[in-house]
């Protein structure tokens, strides 16, 4: 399989799913013009180096596993609705969110810079302004309907802001200590940047969600000590209690002065809790604000954890087993968001 | 009993107390009628597919051709259409949460509008229910009808009881409570069902 | 920003290297990645020096290679090299490729280290 066929296979795909019915239409735009530069490049191959074809390729391979995942029913919608609303906030440039409904217990945030590279790479293609971010979020196809148990998705969006402004990277150019014995300086720096890209998306993970980041990190990873790519498990836990509390942590120093250096806001609380008593009369939260609509992650994962512990909610009837009840708070929790999301939408429209 | 008008529905439709009806979002106060209150679709979906199976079994809960292998879920944003073929059963709910006091009961109907369409649903909600009502549509026509997600389908009358009714006791949970997207029928987890079975089994001995 | 690479592919060096590959193939490229290459090679090394005056408007892919310059001397000297146009570019942007390519990564090998480092961390 040559670039040049693989090409010509992915013009086909991308002209196919143009045309789908199924697409919204941000992402039916794209494709088709996605097979527009494809069939630009196949037309003018001999202009351009072999590398860059062959790079080109692949990018466009990646591109496709983004974009077809735009058409499942499997994401998580409320939830996308959520970390859309977080990635505004870091990111101005349009994005397209597309998702991918996972076999296995995996989360990821990943971007695609297509259009980047078409613009400053394929010259003689005129892309005329358009160059939205791809943006694809994996979560368990069996979350779909979990919401609370998608907090790890706000830590993988950490690292996607983290990438895309290199907030690690920048905080250990500007802070690193001596290299200890037993280490080369290279290894040595390459672990600083590994640890705090952690500590980065699990601080980031809180602004949102507070201390469920830490708490959905115990469920996942309780005894993990220190390896290459990450810290240890309470190590993590802690620097994201002492941000919490606005206690002093060197790591969150770190990070906040990267953050500055890199003009970018600075990681602080973005949540409020909202109060979900109304569950305990299986009703839905009304939701009052954006803050609110980030902090019913921690209300809903830390009321779902209790009814598991005491079953003390009226609702809770003794032939309802751990199913029963995580199944209830997940939906009742899904719903409020996306009732959230119909009030905000009817409203955009429908005020004067 | 008594039918609930519109004086009694505006106080008591998302009046904060345990006596309120609670409707959540209602997007519009004229949603509240004279003697009703109209209810929009949601964006969830469980349509009826044809399968290899001859039919749908509701005796034994492992079957493979019990009712979940009939239907397939679909979804839509709100504002988007929803096609429904002549002939077609389809699951949905309402875009509202709906919770009832133990004093209040419901009907629910399609509007006229949808109904001259050939489009049809009725069901009833007991007091204390809680969760998206489910809408059982039906296509009674000879041609496919376009719903859009978010419009008004179906209108509620709300009748004031005599007395308190307990919607879920210490028994066994209700089937369908807090349910926020349509639901493949329970109808094979029917706690009279093994007896049924049993009683048959004994007439053939 | 170029760093058109997914982040679990290749970090954000992927147009960088994508550049240097055609340098030292001897292969053209255009004006604009000419001068992106400069761009990239300049900020990375005055980060180096002075991490704190530059890291505001510096280029993702710059501020990814800073870190490999710094504790890669080679890496240094091949990529001063190229942005001096000596004559050696093709062999520079070859040697600066192969550094790269060799660079330490965590995620691809495995590595134990002794408590004692990760006390230091």
């Amino acid at each position: 399989m040559t670039p040049a066929v693989n090409l010509h296979i992915l013009a086909a795909e991308f002209t196919q799913l143009s045309r789908s019915a199924f697409f919204e239409p941000a992402f039916q735009e794209f494709s088709a013009k996605t097979a527009e530069v494809i069939l630009h490049v196949l037309q003018n191959a001999k202009k351009y180096p072999e590398e860059v074809v062959r790079q080109f390729q692949e990018l466009t391979w990646n591109i496709l596993q983004f974009v077809s995942g735009s058409r499942s029913n499997d994401a998580p919608h409320e939830t996308q609705y959520v970390l859309r609303k977080a990635l505004k906030e870091w990111v101005s440039e349009d994005a397209l969110v597309s998702s991918a409904a996972l076999n296995g217990f995996e989360f990821f945030v990943n971007l695609a810079d297509f259009w980047e590279f078409v613009d400053h790479v394929i010259d003689g293609y005129d892309v005329d302004g358009y160059s939205p971010l791809v943006v694809r979020i994996g979560s368990p196809a069996a979350f779909r309907h979990r919401p609370v148990f998608c907090v790890p998705l706000f830590h993988e969006l950490g690292h996607f802001v983290d990438h895309n402004y290199k907030i690690s990277e920048a905080s250990v150019l500007l802070n690193l200590g001596p290299t200890p014995d037993g280490i080369s300086a290279e290894q040595w720096q390459n672990l600083n940047v590994q640890h705090r890209m952690e500590h980065f998306a699990d601080l980031f993970a809180a602004c949102y969600c507070g201390q469920a980041t830490n708490q959905s990190l115990f469920a996942i990873a309780p005894n993990h000590g220190d390896s290459p790519t990450h810290p240890a498990t309470d190590r993590r836990m802690k620097v994201v209690d002492d941000f919490l509390a606005g206690m002093p942590n060197p790591m969150v120093d770190l990070l906040q002065e990267a953050l500055k250096a890199r003009k970018q806001e600075p990681l602080k609380v973005r949540f409020v809790e909202p109060s979900v008593e109304c569950f305990n009369d299986v009703l839905t939260c009304k939701i009052g604000s954006v803050e609110e609509l980030y902090g019913i992650f921690l209300s809903s994962w830390g009321y779902l954890h209790t009814q598991l512990a005491d079953r003390s909610a009226p609702w809770i009837t003794l032939d309802a087993d751990a199913s029963t009840i995580e199944k209830t708070v997940n939906d009742l929790t899904g719903k409020s968001i996306r009732n959230y999301e119909i009030v905000e939408r009817w409203k955009n429209v429908t005020s004067d | 009993m008594s039918l609930l008008t519109k004086a009694k529905l505006l106080k008591r439709i998302n009046s904060g107390d345990t006596g309120q009806i609670f409707v959540d979002p209602l997007l519009s106060d004229d949603q509240i009628g004279a003697v009703s209150l109209d209810l929009r679709l949601g964006c969830d979906f469980l349509v009826s597919v044809p399968s290899r199976w001859p039919s749908i079994e509701i005796q034994g809960d492992a079957l493979p051709s019990g009712p979940d292998f009939f239907f397939q879920e679909a979804r839509r944003d709100i504002g988007e259409e929803f096609l429904i073929h002549p002939s077609q059963t389809v699951l949905a709910t309402s875009l509202e949460y709906v919770g009832l006091p133990l004093d209040v009961y419901a009907d629910v109907i399609s509007r006229s509008s949808y109904h001259r369409l050939g489009i049809s649903m009725s069901s009833m909600f007991q007091p204390g229910f809680r969760g998206c009502i489910s809408l059982e549509i039906f296509n009674h026509s000879n041609v496919p009808v376009c719903l859009v997600t978010g419009s008004r389908l179906v209108q509620v009358r709300f009748f004031q009881t005599d007395n308190d009714e307990e919607y879920q006791t210490d028994g066994p949970r209700r089937k369908y409570i807090g349910n926020v997207r349509p639901t493949i029928s329970r109808a094979a987890s029917d706690h009279d069902l093994p007896s049924l079975r049993e009683i048959s089994q004994q007439t053939k001995r | 920003m170029l760093a058109a690479m997914s982040p679990a592919k290749d970090g954000a060096l992927g147009t960088l290297k994508l550049i240097l590959q055609m340098e030292a193939a001897g292969q053209g490229y255009s004006r604009a990645l000419e001068d992106y290459l400069e761009a990239v090679i300049k900020q990375s090394l005055q980060l180096v020096e002075k991490p704190e005056a530059h890291a505001g408007e510096a280029l993702v892919e710059a501020l990814s290679l800073a870190l490999h310059v710094r504790s890669d001397d080679g890496l240094r000297q091949s990529l001063e090299s190229i942005l001096k146009g000596e004559v050696e570019k093709a062999a520079s942007a070859s040697a600066a490729l192969k550094s790269l390519e060799n660079r330490f990564d965590a995620r691809r090998e495995p590595t134990h280290f002794s408590s004692g480092v990760y006390s230091a961390l």
